[in-house]
């Protein structure tokens, strides 16, 4: 009996109901098709990124908007920073002592390449040619891979690389291949984090210290001329920033803290293991009191990292993962 | 319709769309809008198809390219989306006249609003409580769909130049 070849409807009926299935099932279940496709897009999308990344370049430099200001700006933003970091005694008593007990910091930091877009601007995301054969995994931090002058002082090698570069997001699905890469703005995005707040040149910030013995005391840090600029107060807010599509933000914030415009974003606890202070997110651009809560503010930050021209990136493994 | 060419149209465009098209994003206080090009193809297909299941097969190969593309939960999605989509194209179409760019970008605009608001309900639902809600999503996607259907002419002229390798021309009492 010779088999009827199926009718397109048939067909069509067939792979309307494999795409109602395919949706209904976890991410994890149809996440091999996805990898399936990646040796065969992987090197059309680096080449299509490598147009899209000389004609941005091109169109930068015949505007004179190359954004080199921006670029200058945020280098010398994070130099200080480091820096400063480096003078404090708490800081340096930590680097100390990792650097007894490691020779760098408990983490590997893998080369990865964009490879892709989203299709449609409603999510943030790229797709990265690095995957778990490289050891990339869901929850891995990704950072910006910027190559700056050495200062004089050499710091650990990932502690200066990663000193150096902005978080832009984290790893959520990881195939064999290729990696998904959720930017920081993603609206599914989340983590939590610190601000750290700035204090301006010959201005002073308060801050609210809980005693031991109960109650709150009041103190004033002020503007040291002596160090070099930014300065920053030493206890940061924990906080929870979420992507909202344009930028960072983080509600319920306390308004007594003060944040402020300038202020920066930090990564939080999910990087102690990892390095002593945080990886650098973003910075504060505006605050707005919360419509429900008088005692609070949302606070709006934008990244540091340029996700529009984001190309090359650094996630970083940590070395020793929970089990191994 | 010619599949394998077809196939490789929709290869093309899905690569140029997670490649190049990003560089004709702005952004603005919604969010990033930009274009949808496979969109515009879908909607083509749609318009010179010979049938409707022909319709509704080329939609769901370029939703199904765009779900593999990226990622995320809902694979599958935009698949079925746009062979619906494409279905009901094909169904109103004797209604315009094809050839016109004001008519592409009509249709585009109308695809692309049920695709991509459907679409971003869904997001809302799968994400976490406290985030940004579907309000600003969904006007989003109505300014993504408005971009789309603007450059929809562009995107149907190099194809109806190739429109004969990708949709075998009727034949007898087929012709139109």
């Amino acid at each position: 009996m010779r088999l009827r070849k199926p009718s397109k409807k048939t067909i069509l009926a067939g792979m309307m109901l494999a795409s109602l299935v395919l949706m209904l099932l976890p991410a994890r279940c149809s996440r091999w098709m996805s990898d399936a496709v990646g040796p065969v897009l992987a090197p059309l999308g680096h080449a299509g990124m490598g147009v899209a990344f000389h004609v941005r370049q091109r169109a930068g430099e015949l505007t004179g908007r190359d954004g080199s200001e921006q670029e200058d700006e945020r280098t010398a933003l994070m130099l200080t920073m480091l820096q400063e970091r480096k003078r404090q005694q708490e800081t340096i008593a930590q680097l100390q002592n990792w650097r007894r007990q490691l020779d760098d910091f408990p983490c590997k930091l893998i080369q990865a390449g964009v490879v892709g877009v989203e299709g449609v601007p409603l999510r943030n995301r790229r797709r990265l040619d690095s995957g778990s054969r490289d050891g990339a995994r869901p929850g891995d931090l990704v950072t910006t891979r910027r190559l700056l002058h050495p200062m004089r002082v050499a710091p650990p090698k990932n502690l200066g690389v990663l000193g150096r570069n902005f978080v832009v997001g984290r790893i959520i699905e990881s195939g064999g291949h290729t990696a998904t890469l959720q930017l920081v703005t993603d609206p599914a995005f989340e983590m939590p984090g610190r601000l750290y707040r700035r204090i301006e040149p010959g201005k002073s910030r308060s801050i609210y210290v809980d005693l031991p013995g109960g109650g709150r005391r009041r103190e004033e840090i002020r503007y040291d001329p002596k160090l070099p600029d930014p300065q920053f107060v030493d206890r940061p807010v924990p906080v929870l920033a979420r992507g909202d599509g344009r930028g960072m933000v983080v509600r319920q914030v306390p308004a007594e803290h003060s944040i402020r415009a300038g202020d920066i974003l930090t990564t939080g606890p999910e990087t102690e293991a990892l390095l002593p202070f945080g990886l650098t997110v973003g910075k504060v651009t505006r605050t707005q009191p919360e419509p429900e809560d008088v005692h609070s503010v949302t606070v709006f930050v934008e990244p540091l990292a340029d996700l529009a021209g984001l190309r090359q990136v650094y996630i970083v493994l940590p070395i020793a993962r929970p089990g191994k | 319709m010619r599949w394998i060419y077809f196939l490789i149209v929709v290869l093309a465009c899905v690569v140029v769309q997670t490649t190049m098209v990003h560089l004709l994003w702005f952004r603005t206080s919604l969010g990033w809008i930009g274009p949808v090009f496979p969109a515009a193809l879908a909607v083509f297909v749609a318009l010179y198809a010979r049938s409707g299941t022909d319709a509704a097969l080329a939609g769901w190969a370029v939703g199904f390219a765009l779900d593999l593309a990226l990622s995320g939960g809902g694979l599958g999605l935009s698949a079925l989306l746009y062979a619906t989509a494409a279905a009901g194209v094909y169904r109103v179409r004797g209604a315009f006249f094809r050839d016109r760019p004001l008519t592409q970008m009509v249709l585009v605009f109308a695809f692309c609003l049920f695709v991509h608001e459907l679409w971003a309900a869904r997001q809302v639902i799968v994400l976490p409580p406290g985030g940004v809600g579907y309000w600003r999503p969904a006007v989003q996607a109505v300014a993504v769909s408005a971009y789309t259907a603007a450059l929809a002419p562009l995107v149907c002229a190099p194809l109806k130049r190739i429109r004969r390798l990708l949709i075998a021309p009727p034949s007898g009492r087929d012709r139109i």
